[in-house]
């Protein structure tokens, strides 16, 4: 269904060029029945535990592998809208 | 941009500094008006790294940013799609910041609660909340 999502997006005419998305995993309630938060958030903080940069544990997760199969190969983690938080990471994948 | 932190941001890498759990920072751009003018005036250059506010000047950082949440909050609507919650004043506010929430104020709210929450543990451990301007 991600796949199906972003592949819609990137070749929508009606959205122009798409350049990139913006990722946002939490922990909130809705993720109760996963562990209490997003997969991709458990899979970025396990990699950065294990020693990995911010770009390398983005593109360790499911939305990373995803967004990479996309021609997304760039994270952006350190403008003003972007979080690397324990609770929450928002970033952008980007072209 | 602007950012608050809770400990010295620019000695060490942003990878570094978001690896420590205990290191919490927030960022801004000068049109959200996030730090007041007067806080900024008295340090007074154009970039700097890790100012340290004093105790009065983390105060009134924490008092603007908490009226700004109030401002935001008094417009806001019945969130049905609860996806993030704070703790606020003694009320738990349930936001949702996604493109299907119905408040277009609730990222707007978030930042300013994670900068407020910074100014409010350093107040309580009696340690200096940290200022930075740079230009990325």
């Amino acid at each position: 269904m991600y796949e199906d999502g972003l592949k819609y997006f990137l070749n929508a005419k009606k959205y122009g060029k798409i350049d990139g998305t913006v990722s946002t995993w939490i922990k909130a309630d809705i993720y109760t029945d996963y562990g209490g938060q997003s997969i991709n958030l458990d899979q970025f903080w396990k990699a950065r535990d294990a020693g990995m940069s911010i770009e390398q544990a983005a593109f360790s997760t499911f939305a990373g592998k995803q967004a990479k199969k996309f021609g997304l190969t760039k994270v952006r983690s350190n403008i003003k809208s972007n979080f690397i938080e324990r609770e929450i990471v928002q970033i952008n994948f980007l072209k | 941009m602007i950012h608050i932190t809770n400990a010295i941001r620019f000695n060490q890498s942003f990878d570094d500094f978001t690896i420590n759990s205990q290191n919490r920072y927030r960022t801004f751009g000068f049109e959200d008006d996030a730090v007041p003018k007067k806080i900024l005036e008295r340090i007074g250059i154009k970039e700097f790294k890790d100012e340290l506010l004093t105790t009065e000047e983390s105060i009134e950082l924490k008092q603007h940013i908490e009226n700004k949440i109030k401002e935001l909050l008094s417009t806001r609507v019945s969130e049905p799609d609860v996806r993030t919650k704070i703790s606020f004043l003694g009320q738990i506010i349930g936001l949702n910041g996604s493109p299907f929430g119905k408040n277009d104020q609730d990222n707007r709210i978030n930042s300013l609660y994670s900068a407020y929450k910074i100014c409010e543990e350093c107040l309580e451990e009696n340690k200096p909340v940290y200022l930075s301007i740079s230009e990325h």
